[in-house]
């Protein structure tokens, strides 16, 4: 059976808008009734785009055995309302039915007594190997990764490793590879299950296998994520410090950690956190009010700065007029740097190291900019007010400010990466107040020296 | 085997590779940098290539064999992918493009222009031109330009032992990437595993086997493509035509580069910057960066001009120019928190413009408390600082309508360009910034106009 799907596909908001409306008109049983023809996937997709309340009604009417064909493919952030108000024996049952690396999150987002509950009501093997996960801290390749791989000794036959692939079943959409190990089970390669498929029967393992990369249990996720892509792997072994298999992280994982490293950069430029939902306006408040507040400091000092030139103001008034071009012009090119530095050093294709060039092209490109925008916004100033000396006021500060926005946009983030913090947290705030202070004095200041001439 | 990038010889540590090959080359051992780099698992060397490092670049296109090139090719970020081809000569760009996947051989022929173009169609071998002329067709963001067209497609009433014996005899196995199992009329049955493969009884027959599969049509979006693969968990999908047959697969490892180019795109485009800026030619940055500037100057001069309209009030009390950036900049950074969490809402697919009332609701309420605080710290530090209730109580109202008007239009904005099918991210803060300016220096010069007999 297939599901065909096109560029537009209207489907699936039509599944979304009709639970919603049910739900919204009571209509319950229908909505459940509805959602439970979905595929996992599709319903998974609906609840995404619900509300809260709705999400929360619709979710309670389901019984574990169908939450967990929805599980996998929920976004991690969202997995917390499916176990939201769910009673221990039913939470052990959802923990039973899913894959062993989701029954880990699960139990490790659990309050601790609620966990020891749950675990203790599943079987002893899926205890066990859930344990073993939950260990793990949850930001690392071992803690994203599945118990699960299928490892044979490399002194096999295709035919007996066949043979024991049958005996296993591994479960339906995680083997990729079939992993060789020694008899420490230190990872010595991987077979591919077409080249074990197609092999002579009576070849040993050792002449099938390639060689196999892999991550330490520790690796940070994102940096598993992006080894696994690098490496345009479906599944990635992870071993610990002796080489020991203990796991694969498997692509689609790979996916939710990209995606979820990208929308934390994404808002963290902007202050504000990865948690938001849009939803609990308490939270929102919470998260972006601390950032408005350091701008807000940074942006006092800018009205600090204007103030010292008060008498040039009051003398030339039209001067103020001007405060904003120069400012927002200095800060919108600042932006640009910091936002194409922080993401490219995401996708490595920059290191501190090669902070001379970045700084060098991005401080051509600022003389570029500034010089055009600062001879057009000059000319204009001339113009208007009549004054030649006015628009070279002007003018030099748009290129002045522009080229201090390439600085702040470079240094800002390389220094913080350098001191190994995370670069998209406050650069922009820092590049802002330098263009916002710098850009103020450089306007007014000049004006002040050339003030007889104004 | 390795557990930090590359397979590097032990004497160079933990060292990024990139960085080892370029101290090589500065210290003019050229073959010692030629050396690392055949050592080097290719996709070490792929991301080498894949920074700024050039000189990396440069050895790579001059000194290695095509096949080693190959090898490379299929690791590299697309973008890369075309400056090599763009660096290679034709002779050598013709052979490495006899032995790369099908999809970036295509990928280079509708890169390429010119001579170059003409000469690497008519030159390379037949069996590959084949090939990349089915794909050229496809435009290159569509589920079928990023494809691979090789797939095996085997009728739904074989045994698994006929599929294995036809999977034997296929030259390499190790680029067939999926086999799909189709009826009678070549329409795409489910999707055989080779899991599934392994499991079943030799006689079974194969339709008893497949498993559900998901299809994309060939000209649906790359990215809802990639979404598909994502909200399914599955490691690749098959394209279909109009009538349901296969005519290639999509594996996850492409996708997962769509995913990250879109999100590039995204926060790029928040910015105005391209998804094509590298950080090495200038010009180029200036090329894609100016006009957004330039359409930003236009909206700032709108705002001057607002400016300029209370010159009156700002002769007679210049302070208040202390306090322009201020109001603007409050209420901007509010909004561009907004444009942010709702653009990225959008692309998750987490609210749709239905929810705009509900999402609008929200950030009024978050834009009211944060206003007000904001709003609290201003007006107290200007109280303090110049002695003037009036004054300190103007700002503090105009910073706290600012910010409302920002978060207003943050949620409008991205929103309705989504529903006029337009890319929300493309400028809607550019949008934004321009209504915070023009409307936070209304609500301050106009307020301080009124009330300036108090100032």
């Amino acid at each position: 059976m297939t599901i065909d799907r096109t560029a537009h596909d209207d489907a699936q908001p039509a599944a979304a808008i009709g639970i919603e409306e049910w739900l919204a008109q009571g209509d319950v049983d229908q909505a459940v009734a509805y959602a439970r023809l979905l595929h996992g996937a599709d319903l998974a997709s609906v609840l995404t785009g619900l509300r809260s309340q709705p999400r929360q009604q619709l979710l309670q009417h389901l019984a574990p055995h169908e939450l967990a064909s929805i599980i996998a493919h929920l976004e991690p952030r969202l997995r917390g309302a499916v176990y939201e108000g769910r009673s221990p024996m039913e939470l052990s049952q959802l923990a039973a039915e899913l894959p062993d690396d989701l029954a880990a999150d699960l139990v490790q987002w659990l309050p601790e007594e609620m966990a020891r509950t749950v675990v203790a009501a599943l079987s002893l093997p899926v205890r066990s190997l859930v344990l073993a996960l939950a260990a793990y801290p949850p930001d690392t390749a071992a803690g994203r990764m599945t118990g699960q791989a299928f490892a044979v000794s490399p002194s096999n036959t295709a035919t007996h490793t066949i043979q024991a692939f049958r005996a296993r079943r591994p479960e339906a959409h995680r083997p990729f590879y079939v992993y060789v190990v020694d008899p420490e089970r230190r990872l010595v390669g991987i077979v591919g299950l077409h080249a074990l498929l197609v092999a002579n029967p009576e070849t040993r393992i050792a002449e099938l296998m390639t060689e196999a990369a892999s991550v330490l249990a520790e690796t940070d996720q994102e940096e598993a994520a992006r080894f696994l892509k690098l490496h345009n792997l479906l599944a990635l072994p992870v071993v610990d410090r002796d080489g020991r298999l203990l796991g694969t992280l498997t692509v689609d994982d790979t996916v939710d950690v990209l995606e979820e490293e990208a929308t934390e950069d994404m808002l963290r430029l902007v202050g504000v956190s990865e948690e938001e939902t849009l939803e609990g306006v308490l939270d929102s408040v919470r998260f972006r009010l601390p950032w408005l507040t350091v701008n807000l400091v940074a942006l006092l000092l800018a009205a600090w700065m204007i103030s010292r030139f008060e008498t040039t103001i009051a003398t030339v008034a039209v001067i103020a007029v001007f405060l904003p071009v120069v400012l927002g012009q200095g800060g919108n090119g600042g932006l640009q740097t910091v936002t194409v530095v922080v993401r490219s050093l995401a996708l490595g294709r920059i290191t501190p190291r090669n902070s001379l060039r970045v700084l060098a092209n991005e401080m051509a490109a600022a003389l570029l900019m500034g010089g055009v925008m600062g001879a057009s916004v000059g000319a204009l100033a001339w113009a208007w007010q009549g004054s030649l000396w006015l628009g070279l006021v002007v003018g030099l500060a748009i290129l002045g400010n522009q080229l201090v926005g390439s600085v702040a946009g470079v240094c800002f983030p390389m220094g913080l990466e350098r001191m190994r913090q995370d670069p998209a947290v406050s650069a922009p705030i820092w590049v802002t107040n330098a263009t916002d202070v710098l850009g103020a004095l450089l306007l007014l200041g000049t004006a002040t020296l050339l003030i007889s001439r104004l | 085997m390795s557990t930090e990038r590359g397979e590097l010889p032990a004497e160079f540590g933990p060292r990024d590779p990139g960085a080892v090959i370029i101290d090589l080359l500065e210290d003019g051992d050229r073959a010692g940098a030629l050396r690392l780099a055949r050592a080097l698992h290719p996709a070490d060397l792929a991301a080498s290539i894949a920074s700024l490092d050039t000189a990396v670049r440069e050895l790579v296109v001059h000194e290695l064999t095509p096949s080693e090139l190959a090898a490379i090719l299929e690791y590299l970020d697309p973008h890369y992918r075309d400056v090599l081809f763009e660096d290679l000569s034709t002779e050598r760009l013709i052979y490495v493009l006899a032995l790369v996947p099908d999809y970036i051989a295509a990928d280079a022929v509708q890169e390429l222009t010119g001579p170059k173009a003409a000469r690497v169609v008519s030159d390379i071998p037949a069996t590959a031109r084949e090939a990349i002329r089915e794909l050229v067709g496809y435009a290159p963001d569509s589920a079928a330009g990023r494809m691979t067209s090789q797939r095996l497609t085997v009728s739904a009433d074989l045994t698994v032992a006929e599929v294995i014996e036809t999977l034997r005899r296929l030259p390499s196995t190790e680029r067939v990437p999926a086999v799909y199992a189709t009826s009678a009329d070549e329409t795409l049955v489910g999707a055989l595993s080779p899991r599934a493969l392994l499991i079943a009884e030799p006689g079974t027959r194969v339709g008893d086997i497949v498993s559900e599969v998901v299809a994309v049509a060939a000209d649906a979006d790359q990215e809802d493509a990639a979404r598909v693969l994502k909200q399914y968990n599955v490691a690749s999908l098959p394209v279909v035509d109009l009538a349901g047959r296969v005519l290639g697969t999509l594996a996850a490892d492409d996708l997962l580069q769509v995913l990250e180019d879109e999100v590039t795109e995204d926060m790029y485009r928040l910015a105005g910057v391209s998804e094509e800026e590298d950080l090495e030619s200038v010009s180029w940055s200036v090329r894609y960066r100016l006009p957004w500037l330039y359409a930003n100057l236009l909206t700032v001069l709108l705002a001057a001009w607002v400016v300029s309209l209370f010159e009156g009030t700002l002769a007679q009390v210049s302070v208040l120019a202390a306090f322009l950036p201020v109001v603007a900049a409050q209420g901007g950074n509010a909004g561009v928190q907004t444009v942010t969490v709702v653009v990225r809402s959008l692309a998750l697919g987490r609210i749709a413009p239905r929810h705009m009332l509900a999402v609008m609701r929200h950030e009024v309420a978050t834009g009211l408390i944060t206003g007000l605080a904001s709003a609290a710290i201003v007006g107290f530090a200007v109280w303090l600082w110049q002695g003037n209730m009036w004054l300190s109580g103007i700002i503090a109202i105009a910073v706290t309508g600012d910010v409302l008007v920002g978060v207003a239009a943050g949620v409008v904005i991205p929103v309705g360009l989504h529903a006029l099918r337009q890319d929300p991210a493309l400028s809607a803060s550019i949008w934004v910034t321009t209504v915070t300016d023009v409307c936070g220096f209304f609500l301050y010069l106009g307020l301080a106009t009124l009330l300036v007999t108090r100032l």
